[in-house]
């Protein structure tokens, strides 16, 4: 496996409400492969969205690294894409406008092109008629189409992902796992996702990490051997409902 | 489809708001007419001589008087422009501050406590100065306005740029966006509802603000005009220069109102 992206014995403290130091992470090292899709489990509180957040670059450990195709990786980049635990939509923007911000924040945003290509995601998260509308117009899981097609017009490398499906509804949260699938099969990204399900988890990704609380590290990790495409009776199946079993003992024997 | 969907689910409170508006602009005539024909009448029970309460009719004579000889034109040019020009000056003064104390807590803690002390010196009593400083001329008031104006605009300002969306800081960050575009795609548009509150505030106390300096010393302005009324017992005079400031206190609402309208109307779309 030739290593995508690397995080070697990252480390990372805050100072907590009552000025000690919390460790979030500690020695937690992992390496995904180019074009491999990665789940990260873990209960509340354990640093899921802290080592997301190192992998983007939008923070940077007390020790340790982050390297992208062996680069160290300091600061956020454009090929980075990142979706949000909550949509974190601009209220003030349309759809279109809210999907075409990346564009116009490298410059590319004014010419026709850049409109054309917006305009073409609102088709692909199937927004076509809302183009115009605000997020307030917007359900949860459309507003969260939006976050998931302003990640993607650049057309990242790596997709990082924090709980995006959280707040959705079961059958929203299937039909955006279908989707999620379809795009990460088209155009070959990287995924980083971090979910709370182990279904939603072991449906997705190639491999699955199990994080332990205080400090947050890698307690385990598991391959998930399923063919693709999968479907999703697969969930009922003995094979399936057995990795969950497993994974779940992982994550409740802390 | 979707559009015809979206339609839908806007028409009623569309319809509705509308209702109400009409509504609206049917009270507010006659809620005049009930005013004035109250004062009319209060006027003839009590007869009260012109110099204590003058009835609406003679006020609107003297309107008429002032109009005609270009003296109300004169001093209510003469006020707008101080206003105008306090609002101007004590708006981008507190925008930028503003900004700077938001972005910078260092600053804060330095400066906070000369922008609090300032406050409590009430402007009637800075207004002297000012104009002992700054002479009789428009700038002194100008000045005195732009004082009044600041605060009210400096804390919505902070309070405006402070409360913008951590997450979405972290996402004009992951895009790599430059100081600029921070500023003018996030900072700017988020605090803005909150600023246009300040705005609102700031409007109205800037009229009082250019009246307490025109009382102060002044050889023109609605305040002068007030200041000359009381002198020689002109009160339906003096009813004229308060009847105008209150129009230009509800002009210059009204354009900030309208303002708000155009530029938040993603506030509107819920
Ligand atoms: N900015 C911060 N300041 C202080 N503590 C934080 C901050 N961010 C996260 N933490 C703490 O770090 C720990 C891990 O948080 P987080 O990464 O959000 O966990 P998860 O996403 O797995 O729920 C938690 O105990 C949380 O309280
Ligand atoms: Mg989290």
């Amino acid at each position: 496996m030739t290593a995508f992206l690397e995080a070697i014995n990252l480390r990372k403290t805050f100072l907590d409400p009552t000025r000690s130091t919390l460790l979030a992470l500690d020695g937690l090292s992992l390496l995904v492969a180019e074009g491999e899709f990665l789940a990260i489990v873990g209960p509340s509180g354990c640093g899921k969205s802290t080592l997301l957040r190192l992998l983007a670059g939008l923070e940077r450990p007390i020790s340790g690294q982050v390297r992208l195709r062996g680069q160290p990786l300091t600061a956020p980049r454009r090929e980075i894409g990142f979706v949000f635990q909550r949509a974190n939509l601009m209220p003030w923007r349309t759809v279109l406008d809210n999907i075409a911000l990346p564009l116009i924040v490298s410059r590319s945003g004014q010419t026709r092109q850049a409109q054309a290509k917006a305009r073409e995601w609102v088709t692909l998260v199937g927004l076509e008629g809302f183009a115009h509308a605000y997020p307030a117009q917007l359900s949860g899981g459309m507003q969260q189409r939006v976050a998931l097609a302003r990640a993607l017009i650049h057309e990242p490398t790596l997709l990082l992902l924090d709980e995006p499906f959280g707040a959705l509804d079961a059958l929203t949260r299937e039909r955006m796992n279908s989707e999620l699938l379809n795009i990460w099969d088209r155009r070959r990204v990287t995924v980083v996702m971090v979910t709370h399900s182990i279904s939603e988890a072991l449906f997705l990704a190639d491999r699955v990490l199990v994080m332990a609380p205080r400090p947050g590290r890698v307690r385990a990790e598991f391959a998930v051997p399923l063919a693709r495409p999968r479907d999703r009776a697969l969930i009922t199946e003995p094979e399936f409902v057995q990795l969950v079993r497993a994974v779940r003992a992982e994550i409740s024997d802390v | 489809m979707n559009v015809q969907v979206q339609k839908l689910w806007r028409s009623p409170t569309h319809a509705m708001s509308r209702r109400l508006i009409r509504i609206e602009i049917a009270l507010i005539p006659l809620a005049l007419v009930v005013f004035l024909s109250a004062w009319e009448l209060l006027v003839r029970w009590q007869g009260y001589p012109a110099f204590i309460l003058p009835s609406p009719a003679l006020v609107w004579q003297r309107f008429l008087a002032l109009l005609a000889d270009g003296r109300l034109l004169m001093h209510t040019t003469a006020t707008v422009t101080e206003v105008l020009g306090g609002l101007a000056l004590g708006l981008t003064v507190a925008l930028v501050a503003g900004y700077g104390l938001a972005k910078s807590p260092l600053l804060e803690r330095i400066l906070s406590p000369y922008i609090v002390a300032s406050q409590a010196v009430p402007i009637v009593a800075l207004a002297p100065l000012l104009v002992i400083w700054f002479g009789f001329g428009s700038l002194s008031k100008i000045l005195v306005c732009a004082l009044t104006v600041f605060f009210p605009a400096l804390v919505t300002t902070m309070v405006g740029i402070r409360s913008v969306d951590p997450d979405l800081r972290a996402l004009m960050r992951s895009l790599q966006a430059t100081r600029w575009q921070t500023f003018a795609l996030l900072e700017a548009p988020s605090a803005l509802p909150v600023m246009f509150g300040g705005l609102k505030v700031a409007v109205t106390l800037a009229v009082i603000g250019a009246v307490v300096g025109e009382f102060v010393g002044a050889d023109r302005g609605l305040g002068f005009l007030i200041n000359l009324a009381r002198g020689i017992l002109d009160t339906p005079m003096l009813f004229v220069a308060l009847f105008t400031l209150v129009a230009i206190a509800l002009a210059l609402y009204t354009a900030v109102v309208l303002l708000e309208y155009v530029l938040l109307k993603w506030q509107r779309q819920r």
